[in-house]
């Protein structure tokens, strides 16, 4: 059984069909990427997977089917948290209500969980509020919540948007290695085909509502079928690496 | 003026928040017609020296030089001489004006063009930054992002500018319009021979539009070179990382390794 499949969903807002009849199979253990740009429906389906869709949205047609417990990363940490609460106590509190654990043993937890996403001085950062940790440190508290639950299933929509290009590497490489070790099903979102190609062995397409072209990573990146497709990986800016061919002189590119 | 005077430059910028010292003696040069692309992540002080050729904040110590002398007390001629596209194009456009009265506007307080020739001047203006006419009449809540970003781009000109500073002009946009305004820039640059100031985290932008590459990190300049030179090697360690740390087309999901880049592993 698959760990997500999405058979014919379509989903009304207020004003119209937002999303239009799309299918999506995901393996347990993969890394899917669904790319499109603002208003493509992505986020929309992502939310509809695990039933946070916004007032006066609803699920029209279909059905979602998920075999495993859901985590969700979102992407603004700062709005993920709430400012009065200290980031150990975020993850304690789902420990002990959705693990059932004893508030010692939730503590334990909360600091091996810290440790697990990379978090300096982890039994310190319990006591820290969001507002002291930086952008990427409140990402990684965003995961280890996530991740509090236990789920077998992490659903990511943009978790790297906010972030510094470095840290932003670094995020990735989390989940990559959470996704390895732990065995997790990942779905990660964005408008970025250069972001998602360095996490997902295979890419969805979206344009307004729709699938438009699915396939592996590298089949969709290095031959798209579709036109929306091939601007999308037109407009990834080729960043040269050191030590390659010297490319033409910016500018001159294509 | 000496030719090899730089269209701007900028030395030993030093800039505090209260008392916190946030760039430590910057220094820096921009030569006439040339792009130089200002890198850095959060906290580096790039928005910071940004603003201060702008003429938003004042240095603790230090100058910025136009055409060689120094700038003081920002006249209106200096005012229009430096320009500033903003990363937000919908809270820097007044959304109670629309695109043609804001252009309108400019156009008239300084004089550009005589009175009777406004309205063909934001014609132009519209050509220039490519958008369709209609756009003239609109608020700027009807226009996409791109649109906005173009409009900014637009008023930005309007007053033929010595320098434009562009201060993460594309990172609120999405990638596939990301690419079509820094196109547009590229070509603006080209043909008009603008100067440019680019404030960017985004190496794919530096390496499309930057002639040099001036790094930044906690307040300091940590690396300036040519932009040939730096993408053939970077000289620090963090600007590597950087360049490293760039997202980049993998047919390859993260295994460990690097991964090969799609257009070296498409076949030939």
């Amino acid at each position: 059984m698959s760990a997500i499949e999405v058979a014919g969903l379509s989903i009304d807002g207020p004003h119209g069909r937002l999303v239009h009849g799309i299918d999506l199979r995901v393996e347990a253990g993969e890394a899917i990427g669904v790319v499109g740009e603002s208003g493509s429906g992505k986020s929309l389906t992502l939310k509809a997977i695990i039933g946070l869709l916004p007032r006066g949205v609803r699920i029209a047609a279909g059905t979602v089917t998920t075999s495993g417990r859901l985590g969700m990363v979102f992407q603004d940490p700062l709005s993920a948290l709430d400012p009065l609460t200290t980031v150990g106590n975020h993850v304690i509190e789902i420990c002990r209500h959705v693990r059932g654990m004893s508030r010692s043993a939730a503590r334990a937890r909360a600091v091996e969980l810290f440790t697990e996403v990379g978090l300096p001085d982890p039994v310190a950062r319990l006591r820290s509020y969001p507002h002291q940790l930086s952008g990427g440190q409140r990402q990684r508290v965003v995961l280890a919540i996530a991740l509090a639950a236990e789920p077998e299933i992490l659903l990511c929509d943009e978790p790297t948007t906010a972030l510094d290009v470095t840290v932003q590497a670094q995020v990735l490489a989390l989940i990559e290695t959470l996704r390895r070790d732990r065995g997790l099903t990942v779905v990660f979102v964005s408008h970025d085909l250069a972001v998602v190609s360095q996490v997902c062995s295979s890419v969805v397409v979206m344009e307004a509502g729709r699938v438009v072209e699915r396939g592996s990573t590298a089949q969709v990146v290095t031959a798209p079928e579709h036109p929306y497709t091939r601007s999308l990986v037109d407009a990834v800016l080729e960043v040269p690496r050191p030590g390659e061919p010297a490319l033409t002189h910016p500018g001159d590119a294509r | 003026m000496n030719e090899s005077t730089p269209r701007l430059e900028v030395r030993g910028l030093q800039v505090s928040y209260g008392s916190t010292p946030v760039v430590h003696g910057v220094s820096f040069a921009v030569p006439a017609g040339s792009v130089v692309g200002v890198v850095g992540e959060s906290g580096s002080g790039k928005t910071t020296v940004a603003r201060v050729i702008a003429g938003e904040l004042d240095p603790t110590a230090g100058a910025v030089m136009l055409d060689g002398s120094a700038l003081g007390h920002r006249t209106r001629e200096l005012r229009r001489a430096i320009q500033v596209v903003y990363q937000d194009p919908f809270s820097s456009l007044n959304p109670r004006m629309t695109v043609s009265q804001v252009l309108s506007e400019l156009l008239r307080v300084h004089k550009m063009v005589p009175r009777a020739r406004v309205r063909d001047r934001c014609v132009e203006l519209m050509e220039l930054v490519r958008l369709p006419v209609s756009v003239l009449d609109a608020y700027p809540r009807q226009l996409s992002g791109g649109q906005r970003q173009r409009v900014a781009i637009a008023r930005a000109l309007v007053l033929s500018p010595r320098v434009l500073v562009a201060d993460e002009p594309t990172s609120a946009l999405d990638v596939s319009v990301q690419r079509t305004v820094l196109d547009l820039l590229a070509d603006l640059q080209r043909t008009l021979g603008l100067t440019v100031v680019l404030i960017t985290h985004d190496l794919a932008v530096v390496h499309r539009l930057c002639d040099r590459v001036v790094v930044m990190r906690a307040g300091e300049v940590v690396e300036d070179a040519p932009a040939q030179e730096f993408f053939a090697g970077p000289r620090t360690a963090y600007a590597r990382d950087l360049l490293d740390a760039a997202p980049r087309l993998t047919t390859t999901a993260r295994t460990g390794s690097t991964g090969s880049t799609a257009r070296t592993a498409a076949p030939r």
